[in-house]
Order: C-alpha cells, then sequence, then structure tokens
C-alpha cells in the first residue's frame, strides 16, 4: 500500500530519468573502455609481479588460500590478526607500534559497511560507517594516555548531559551532545560519548551517532581488547636514501570500494615526516592528472603546494598505478601538537620515497599484505 | 536478454542510464557513470553473468560511483529548508512547484537514503533486491527508506492514501 508520500516520491522522480538515450553510443564507448581497462590491467598487473618478483619482498601469491577477499557483495573486510597479545593482556604496548592494533570491533554487530582503521601519536582507533550518515557513525579509541584521546568530533562545548554507566562491568561516564556538527557538515548529529578504563592503565572512548545511551554503551561492550590485528599495506619501501621509519598508519575498507586505501606516516631522523598511501583517492581532491615525471616507469604528477594554507604537506606525487588505484606520497612537514607544518622539501626527496616503493599485486587480500614495521 | 557484453548493454543500456539521471540528477555526468561502470564490468563479464546477476552488479557500481559525485554536489548547492506551502490539487503549475520542492528534499538525504528511494521508487524493486545492490540487508534496505520517508514527511506533511492529494 504506498501513501500520497510514496506516490509522490515516484512523480518527482520520473521526468529526471526522461529523455532519449544514445545507446549505440553507450555501448561503443563502455566496450572501447573496457578493452582499455583489460589491457591496463594486464600489462601493469604483470609489470607489478614482476617487479615485486624481482625485489622479492613481497610473496607472490596465488591460488585460493581461503583468506578474506575484497570483492563486490562481500561484507566490510578485516585486518589479518597480529601475532601480539591483545590489549587486555599487554596494555603497555598499546600505541607503541604502528604495525599492530590491540584490539577488534566486529563491525557486522553494528551494521558497518565501511572501517578505518589508524594507529598514530599512541592512540589505536577505528571509525565504523554504516551509510546512515555520509560520515562515520562509531569511533573507538584506545590509548595508554587518556589526554591523548581524541575529543568528540566537532563537539566543542561542554556536554548537555553527563551519566555514569558500567561497560563490560566497568565502571564508564558517558556524555551527550544533542547537536554536534561533524566534520562532514551534517548539522545537528546527536551524539552520546562513553568513556572507560576496559584494562588498568588503558583508556578507551566510544562516540556514537545515536540519541540511545544503551545503544554507546552496547557499542562499547563491542570493543574486543583480547585481540590484536596488523596494519597493512599492498606497498613496502625499500632502500630509501635517508632512514625513515614509520609513526603512524591507516587503512581504509568499505565506503565505495572494499578496500579505500592503506597509508603509512615516514619520519626522518630529524622529524620530518611523509605521508605514502595507495589506493582510490577521491577525485574530488584531483587535481587534472599532467603527468610531469616517471615512477617505475609510470606516468607521474609532482605538484608544489607551497603558499597554500590547505595543503600543509608541500609536495605531492601521484602515480596512478592501476584501474583506479593510485601511489602518493606527500610531505614534508613537521606534525606539531597534531598541526602540520610545511618544511622546505625537493622534488628528488619526494621521488626517491616513491622509487622505493614495492607494490604487491593482490590488491584485493589484505591477509597477503605484508605488515608495517616502525 | 542475451548473456554477451553487448546485448546486455543493449538491451538494458537505457534503462541503465535513467536510473543513473534520477540517481546523479545530471544526465551528462549518468551516462558517464554508466559507461565507466560497464567498462569496468567488461574484462571480468564471464564471471559477473555466472557469480552474479548483471543488472545488480552494474546498479551497484552505479551507486558506488555516483556516491563521490554527489557528495562534491552537495557540498556546493544550499536546498531550501522547507517546502512551500502545499495547494490545492489539479493547480498543474502549483503541483510542478512542489514536485520540484519534494526532489530538492530528496537531493539533501544521505546518499544511502536516497539510493534506496531511487531504487525503491523508480526502479520499483524490492527490498532483498536494493539490498544485495546497496550490498546490505532487506532490513538495512528498508530502514534507510524509513528514516527517508520520515524526513521527507516533516516537510510535506503526513498523509494516508484516503487522503491522496491527486484524488479529484
Amino acid at each position: 500500500m504506498s501513501t500520497d508520500l510514496e506516490d509522490a516520491l515516484a512523480e518527482c522522480m520520473r521526468p529526471h530519468g526522461a529523455g532519449a538515450v544514445d545507446v549505440e553510443a553507450l555501448r561503443t564507448g563502455a566496450l572501447a573502455r573496457g578493452r582499455t581497462v583489460r589491457r591496463r590491467r594486464t600489462v601493469v598487473g604483470v609489470a607489478a609481479l614482476v617487479v615485486v618478483a624481482a625485489v622479492g619482498v613481497v610473496p607472490v601469491l596465488r591460488g585460493d588460500d581461503g583468506e578474506p577477499v575484497a570483492g563486490p557483495g562481500n561484507r566490510v573486510l578485516t585486518l589479518p590478526p597480529a601475532d601480539a597479545p591483545g590489549a587486555d593482556a599487554a596494555p603497555g604496548s598499546v600505541g607503541t607500534d604502528p604495525g599492530v592494533f590491540h584490539f577488534d570491533v566486529d563491525p557486522t554487530d553494528l551494521d558497518a559497511t565501511g572501517a578505518t582503521w589508524s594507529i598514530g601519536g599512541g592512540v589505536e582507533s577505528v571509525r565504523l560507517w554504516s551509510g546512515r550518515f555520509d560520515h562515520y557513525d562509531h569511533e573507538f579509541q584506545l590509548a595508554r594516555d587518556g589526554a591523548a584521546l581524541r575529543a568528540v568530533s566537532g563537539s566543542g562545548a561542554a556536554a548537555a548531559q553527563t551519566r555514569a554507566v558500567t561497560v563490560n562491568g566497568r565502571a564508564a561516564t558517558a556524555r551527550f551532545w544533542p547537536d554536534v556538527t561533524s566534520s562532514n557538515r551534517i548539522p545537528d548529529v546527536p551524539t552520546w560519548s562513553v568513556d572507560w578504563q576496559p584494562v588498568d592503565g588503558l583508556f578507551a572512548r566510544v562516540q556514537v551517532f545515536t540519541t540511545d545511551v544503551g545503544a554507546a554503551v552496547a557499542a562499547a561492550e563491542a570493543m574486543l581488547p583480547d585481540r590484536s590485528q596488523r596494519c597493512v599495506t599492498p606497498m613496502r619501501l625499500v632502500g630509501t636514501a635517508v632512514p625513515l621509519r614509520v609513526v603512524a598508519c591507516t587503512v581504509d575498507f568499505g565506503h565505495l570500494f572494499p578496500w579505500t586505501l592503506s597509508e603509512v606516516t615516514l619520519e626522518r631522523g630529524d622529524g620530518v615526516r611523509y605521508t605514502v598511501g595507495i589506493g582510490h583517492y577521491s577525485p574530488a581532491d584531483d587535481e587534472r592528472f599532467t603527468p610531469n615525471h616517471s615512477v617505475g616507469g609510470l606516468p607521474a604528477m609532482l605538484t608544489r603546494h607551497e603558499g597554500r594554507p590547505d595543503r600543509p604537506d608541500g609536495v605531492s606525487i601521484r602515480v596512478p598505478v592501476i584501474d583506479g588505484i593510485v601511489l602518493s606520497v606527500r610531505g614534508g612537514y613537521r606534525d606539531t601538537d597534531g598541526r602540520r607544518e610545511h618544511v622546505p622539501t625537493t622534488d628528488a626527496d619526494i621521488l626517491a620515497i616513491a622509487d622505493a616503493v614495492r607494490i604487491g599485486p593482490n590488491f584485493d587480500r589484505p591477509h597477503t599484505w605484508p605488515g608495517v614495521t616502525a | 536478454m542475451g548473456d554477451t557484453f553487448e546485448e546486455y548493454v543493449t538491451a538494458r543500456g537505457a534503462a541503465l542510464v535513467r536510473f543513473a539521471r534520477v540517481l546523479v540528477g545530471d544526465p551528462h555526468r549518468a551516462e558517464d557513470i554508466v559507461q565507466d561502470a560497464l567498462a569496468r564490468a567488461y574484462p571480468r563479464w564471464n564471471r559477473i553473468v555466472r557469480v552474479d546477476q548483471p543488472d545488480v552488479y552494474v546498479r551497484r557500481a552505479v551507486v558506488n560511483a555516483s556516491r563521490s559525485w554527489w557528495r562534491r554536489r552537495g557540498s556546493h548547492e544550499h536546498p531550501v529548508q522547507r517546502m512551500p506551502d502545499r495547494t490545492a490539487p489539479g493547480d498543474l503549475g502549483d503541483e510542478a512547484v512542489e514536485r520540484d520542492a519534494l526532489w530538492r528534499q530528496v537531493n539533501r538525504l544521505p546518499h544511502q537514503q536516497r539510493a534506496v528511494l531511487v531504487l525503491r521508487y523508480y526502479e520499483d524493486l524490492d527490498y532483498v533486491t536494493i539490498g544485495r545492490i546497496l550490498d546490505c540487508t532487506a532490513v538495512t534496505a528498508r530502514t534507510h527508506a524509513s528514516r527517508a520517508l520520515t524526513t521527507l514527511r516533516q516537510h510535506y506533511g503526513a498523509r494516508t492514501p484516503s487522503t491522496s492529494g491527486r484524488q479529484t
């Protein structure tokens, strides 16, 4: 049974789909582009395999090994387990290794279709997306220093309500903001956050877009501090001219693609940082791709951003690798109290890092990717 | 509908473009999104036909591709906050104004809710199929629709079939 509103919806949509369609042009264009995609996939896929096999840094895995594989219809992908104790058994390890998360959250319990895992600054976190907002619904954070936890996104004011609750039997504090404006400019999102210590010496915070404090507590109880996982990327750096250590790692699953991107932050001995990422970078952030360099035989675009306050990373290079996947290197900058300050960087600095990246072929199998090590 | 890629595009291409036009709200971009979705499907077409329904696969690709476009567009537009007061049925000019206002409200919805509404009320699909396209359960798809309708009703006013404005 339809309502007047439902009838009106169908009516208001109909004219926007109307009009002639040139099916022949669509068919010809799709075939031409499809053949290009197939050719690029074959050529670059073979090239990636040759590079990886020659350098020998990433094992070339083949066959169906039963590991989670990204693909249409699959649920949000998971990280591979780490050979390390969880936060409950090793609380002192939390936030110390950019390659290991010391907790897990089952995204299916929270109806998540996307997950952004991050380690950096002593905080391990995951943001879960369900698609209800164009923004994450849940954010879990875990750290040894409670002051390192990020404040509730966009709150900017004292909580309207504070309640004492319990999370898995441990005392917790729930706080409510009725009208948080999210970082994606979605206004008036009601938010509960819950702060507790899942283990003595550790601080956890979960932020949930909900008006239901019970839902926030239930989410907090979905944190699993008895597990550990690896932060992984389908790339590795080999033989950089200057020693670099990994200080942060991010893996983004879901949203537009089963795997969206992986990024690591590298730091030189003098504190200058670079971000190296690979994945489906948003076309919204794209400048028109005009190759002006070459990296590993592939066309690359190096851009200098000096003088742009919105781009404190200074210099960036983008290398389209295959099928919409882009290698990105940005830097250098210093991170001071969470603020990035640009550090003068030469083209050669950025190119040297990009040239040192070795890309693995199995973009759809995170459980086959190498782990990140500091 | 045949199993070859060319036969599929010939049979379903027009419908896919119309669906994308409603989803994206930009006819030129819609054709580009559909062409790109089909191009990406082309190298794996045999597998898609074998293990997936091509319509589900391609619509899913179109929805995913439309998301970034829609979000970019949404950041530049400032849709009306409320719909104009509803007018008496039968006035074609007022009905067109009302339809446009409802369309703008649909554009304000989060992408997933908007996608569900287009699949449900333009494509006339059931929630099981919508769930397969959006990679969620039928219950979740229905929940998206329910939330979207609740939002729209705040502007449109709750109505029942017996009070349809199109009755004479």
